[in-house]
C-alpha cells in the first residue's frame, strides 16, 4: 500500500512539468494538474506493483493530458489561450530563463502527441525501456519517435527564433 | 543522452512548478465529487418516484388497487439499476486511466462508439418514440376526459407537465450529445493516428 500523500509530494515537480506538456500556463494548467492529482487519488490505492511507481504515475498523468487534448480539440479550440503568453517579468536573467523554458514547453505542445510524450519522458530522464513501458510501445519505436521529435523541435525553435528576430527588427 | 538533449533536459527540469496546495484542492474536489454523486442519487430517486406516483395514480384510478405497488417497486428497481450502472462506469473510467495511452484512446473510442450507437440506433429509437408518444397521448386523453367530466386531477396534470418538460430537455440533450460524440470520435481517431506506432 503506497502513501498517497508522500507519492504526490515526491512527484509534484514531474507532474507539474507533465501538465505543462499539455496545457499553457495559467488556470488551464492548474486545472489539468488538479485533474491529474484527482486521477491519482483514485488510481494509487489500486497500485499493485506490476510496474515501477514512476511508470504508473506517469501513465496516469499522460492519460489525463490526452483526455484534455481530446476535449480541447473536440471543442474546436484552435489554439490554447495564453499559449504564447510571456511569463511574468522579473530580474533579467531569471526572466530570460523562464522565457526559454516556456518557449520549450510551447514548442513541445505543438508536437504530435506520440513524439511529444517520448520527448518529455526522455527529458525527465527515463530510459528507452521505461518509456516503452509507460507508453506501451517497442524500444525501436521510442527511438524513431525521439528522432522525429528532436528534428521537429529544432525546426520549430528556429522558426520561432526567426519570427522573434523579425518582430524585433 | 547527447549534449543537445542534456541542454533541453536541464532547461526542462528547471521549470518552476507553481507552489499551490494542490493536495488540499484535490481533496476538496474529491469531496465535492462525492457530494455530487449523492445529489445525483437523490435526483434519480426523485425522478423515478415521480414517474411511479404518476403511473400509480393513473393506474389506481382506472385499473385496480393492486397496480401501484408493483409499479413503484419496478421504478425503484430501475433507479437502483441506473445507479449501479453509473458506479460501474466510474470504476471502469478509473481502470482506463492506467492503460497505455494508445489503449486509453482506443478504449475511449469504443466507449464513445457504443454510446453513439445507443443514441442513434433506429431499432431502439423508433419503438421507444412510438411507445412514449402513445403513453403520453393516452395519459393526456384520459386527463382531458376526466377534466371534461368535472373530475380534474391537478396534481397528476402538474406531474405530467413536468415529465413532458423533462422529455423535451432529454431530446435536446440527446441531439447535443450526438453532435458532441461525433466530434469527439473524430478527435480521438486523430489522436490515435498520432499515437499509433510508425510503420
Amino acid at each position: 500500500m503506497v502513501d498517497i500523500e508522500q507519492v504526490l509530494t515526491e512527484f509534484r515537480p514531474v507532474l507539474g512539468r507533465t501538465a505543462a506538456t499539455y496545457a499553457p500556463p495559467g488556470s488551464d494548467r492548474d486545472d489539468l494538474l488538479q485533474e491529474i492529482y484527482l486521477a491519482l487519488l483514485s488510481a494509487l490505492p489500486r497500485y499493485r506493483g506490476e510496474s515501477s511507481l514512476r511508470t504508473y504515475v506517469l501513465r496516469v498523468a499522460h492519460n489525463c493530458g490526452i483526455r484534455r487534448v481530446a476535449r480541447r480539440r473536440s471543442a474546436a479550440t484552435p489554439l490554447d489561450e495564453g499559449d504564447h503568453a510571456s511569463p511574468a517579468p522579473g530580474p533579467d536573467r531569471e526572466a530570460q530563463a523562464r522565457q526559454d523554458v516556456e518557449r520549450l514547453s510551447t514548442a513541445m505542445r505543438e508536437l504530435p502527441l506520440g513524439a511529444r510524450q517520448v520527448l518529455v519522458l526522455t527529458l525527465e530522464g527515463l530510459s528507452q525501456r521505461e518509456i516503452g513501458q509507460v507508453l506501451g510501445i517497442e524500444e525501436n519505436v521510442v527511438s524513431v519517435r525521439l528522432h522525429r521529435a528532436r528534428s521537429l523541435l529544432r525546426e520549430r525553435s528556429s522558426e520561432a527564433a526567426k519570427a522573434r528576430g523579425a518582430g524585433h527588427g | 543522452m547527447d549534449e543537445e538533449l542534456e541542454r533541453w533536459a536541464r532547461a526542462w527540469q528547471s521549470m518552476e512548478v507553481k507552489h499551490v496546495n494542490i493536495m488540499k484542492h484535490s481533496q476538496t474536489a474529491h469531496r465535492h465529487e462525492a457530494m455530487w454523486q449523492g445529489v445525483l442519487a437523490v435526483g434519480v430517486g426523485l425522478g423515478v418516484l415521480m414517474v411511479a406516483i404518476t403511473l400509480s395514480l393513473l393506474a389506481a384510478g382506472k385499473l385496480s388497487e393492486r397496480w401501484p405497488l408493483p409499479i413503484q417497486l419496478l421504478s425503484l428497481a430501475l433507479g437502483g439499476w441506473i445507479l449501479w450502472r453509473s458506479r460501474q462506469q466510474a470504476a471502469l473510467a478509473r481502470a482506463r486511466l492506467v492503460a497505455t495511452p494508445l489503449g486509453f484512446v482506443t478504449d475511449l473510442m469504443g466507449l464513445r462508439e457504443r454510446e453513439l450507437a445507443g443514441w442513434v440506433d433506429k431499432r431502439g429509437l423508433l419503438p421507444g418514440g412510438v411507445l412514449i408518444s402513445a403513453t403520453i397521448a393516452i395519459c393526456v386523453a384520459r386527463l382531458a376526459r376526466d377534466r371534461a367530466a368535472g373530475e380534474p386531477h391537478p396534481f397528476v396534470e402538474g406531474l405530467m407537465g413536468l415529465e413532458l418538460l423533462f422529455l423535451v430537455a432529454f431530446v435536446i440533450f440527446g441531439i447535443r450529445r450526438v453532435r458532441y460524440l461525433r466530434r469527439d470520435l473524430a478527435t480521438l481517431r486523430e489522436l490515435r493516428s498520432e499515437l499509433e506506432p510508425e510503420r
